[in-house]
């Protein structure tokens, strides 16, 4: 089976390069990450990714900036995002459910890894 | 005598419907001049409040009194009663009672030893040759009362300021740590997760175990974490109707797992009269998650129970306690119910409870607590304007905590969290 790519923007540089790693662990994804934000709509177009991790609170572009820039591009609004951030915590989120705000998910980074990547199968299967 | 209620009238306050009592300590040797003061006192039957003076005519019969559980307003102090010390006396009394009015009464008008006594702790002289002159006694004791009350207030007021001040600070300072170090956090979580799958390929038998007590360690500081990122969010209340039975049981449900694994059983006695109320129903879940957990690592061994109530205060206790009178006039409720948790532990030994609702005060062994539920609690009590009393506990030994709110409450979100921190051992 085709392995799944995924592009994490993030501006923490060992957090986007551990949870590379740990994605990479699983077999099944190809990860690449972006430390730039400003560079997040040309990283993107490069590589083209199945499903991108976007932190929230990053200097210059914040997430909700380069959401913004992905919306106005025809090719990348169809790219699925899942915001990692550390501005929710797991008490935001009752009986396991994710924080949701208008149409976009939020995920707690200290969330259990293995949660991460929960989020990330179902993402991707369009679960949710 | 003529009618001398305007000279008091605004110097204490009268609760509608009672007679304030005000029980005065006669240190004097003479019992006949503890009763020209009770006369004195007695003049005037227009006065709303009722003396009550009682006769103590040697210094240890004072310490006792100081010592007992009741309540004293004032001290009328003979500097002969413990002779020759006279204004020794006077001293010791002061360090036993650093807040107690006290009135030296003298059989000399001397102006040096007045001077002395009042630098040395008397709040008013009072020389035999004036204690006929009509209402001077009774003056004297509204002034120095109204005196002392105006001082503790200013003390409580300061001390609150103080306290919200600090919880402020450390409420921005949280939410700013909070967020810086969840990110080196997540990374090394992250990195546990994928060092932890390569636990079956690695030799070295204590190499799952070192992954596993790191696992833990990242856990519990990220528990830290969003215990700051919860106190510093408790600024403001999301109120709605709810009843405060329902919150007590989905909160129960919520620390079942644990509540079975320390084999604690948990009683409840919920009144079904309690009348729905309005409060931040997260919150409240969040006080009773936090208290119930402080009790269950409190008891430590198994086979213990939490006592869970609900019940309305009575009428008869409300009238006996300033604080809940105090409670009902603040939120303007006619109601007051209250919410009980009674635990078998060690109970809170002699600990000042201010202390106890410090943020990071923790009397838990090392990784058993962060030391910042008592303190969250405390908060969400205040917002919801709302009291808590805790009390040692005997046959059996514990910690009972009652948190009483008005019906309905009335929140803040802005004013500074009151400290109302009582307790009786």
């Amino acid at each position: 089976m085709k392995k799944k790519s995924i592009l994490i923007i993030d501006d923490e540089a060992s957090f986007a390069r551990m949870t590379k790693i740990f994605l990479e662990g699983k077999g099944d994804y190809d990860v690449s990450y972006e430390t730039e934000s400003m560079k997040a709509v040309e990283t993107t177009r490069s590589t083209n990714p199945d499903l991108i991790l976007l932190d929230l609170v990053m200097p210059e572009l914040d997430g909700g900036d380069v959401l913004a820039r992905f919306n106005d591009d025809p090719v990348l609004k169809s790219i699925p995002v899942l915001f990692v951030t550390s501005m929710v915590s797991q008490d935001d989120t009752s009986d396991d459910s994710l924080v949701q705000s208008g149409d976009n998910i939020m995920i707690p980074k200290t969330s259990p890894p293995e949660f991460v990547h929960q989020c990330i199968q179902d993402k991707l299967a369009g679960v949710i | 005598m003529g009618n001398t209620a305007p000279i008091f009238a605004a110097s204490m306050e009268c609760v509608e419907g009672r007679v304030p009592q005000i029980t005065v300590i006669c240190a004097v040797k003479a019992e006949e001049d503890c009763h020209s003061f009770q006369e004195q006192l007695d003049f005037g039957d227009s006065l709303p409040e009722h003396f009550r003076v009682i006769h103590m005519p040697d210094f240890e019969m004072v310490v006792e009194a100081l010592n007992s559980e009741t309540s004293y307003d004032v001290i009328l102090l003979d500097l002969l009663l413990d002779a020759p010390e006279g204004v020794d006396t006077l001293e010791n009394l002061r360090k036993l009672a650093p807040y107690l009015p006290i009135i030296v009464f003298s059989e000399v008008n001397d102006m040096d030893l007045a001077i002395d006594a009042l630098g040395r702790g008397a709040d008013d002289f009072l020389p035999r040759e004036y204690i006929d002159y009509p209402q001077l006694v009774a003056r004297s004791v509204f002034t120095v009362i109204e005196r002392r009350k105006q001082d503790l207030d200013k003390r409580v007021l300061q001390d609150q300021l103080i306290q919200a001040e600090k919880l402020d600070s450390l409420g921005r300072i949280a939410a700013g740590v909070a967020h810086e170090v969840k990110n080196p956090l997540a990374t090394v979580q992250m990195a546990m997760a994928y060092i932890s799958t390569l636990v079956p390929d690695v030799e070295d038998p204590q190499f799952g175990e070192a992954c596993e007590l790191a696992t833990t360690a990242i856990n519990r500081a990220s528990e830290i974490i969003s215990g700051m990122v919860d106190f510093s969010r408790n600024d403001c209340v999301a109120i709605k109707n709810g009843s405060l039975n329902d919150v007590v049981v989905k909160s129960v449900d919520l620390l079942r797992y644990e509540i079975n694994k320390n084999k604690t059983t948990v009683h409840l006695n919920l009144d079904p009269s309690l009348p729905a109320s309005e409060f931040d129903i997260g919150k409240m879940e969040q006080i009773l998650i936090n208290l119930i957990r402080n009790s269950i690592q409190a008891m430590q061994s198994c086979d213990k129970v939490i006592h869970l109530s609900t019940f309305v205060v009575s009428p008869e206790k409300r009238e006996n306690s300033p604080w809940l009178q105090e409670l009902a006039v603040k939120t303007g409720s006619a109601t007051l119910i209250a919410l009980e948790i009674r635990d078998e532990g060690p109970g809170i030994g002699d600990q000042k409870p201010a202390a106890l609702f410090e943020p990071f005060f923790t009397t838990k062994r090392i990784g058993e607590g962060t030391g910042l539920g008592l303190s969250v609690v405390m908060q969400i009590v205040s917002r919801h304007n709302g009291l808590i009393r805790l009390k040692n506990m005997k046959n059996p030994s514990g910690l009972r905590t009652r948190i009483y709110f008005g019906v309905p409450p009335v929140t803040t979100t802005l004013s500074p969290p009151e400290t109302q921190t009582l307790m009786k051992t």
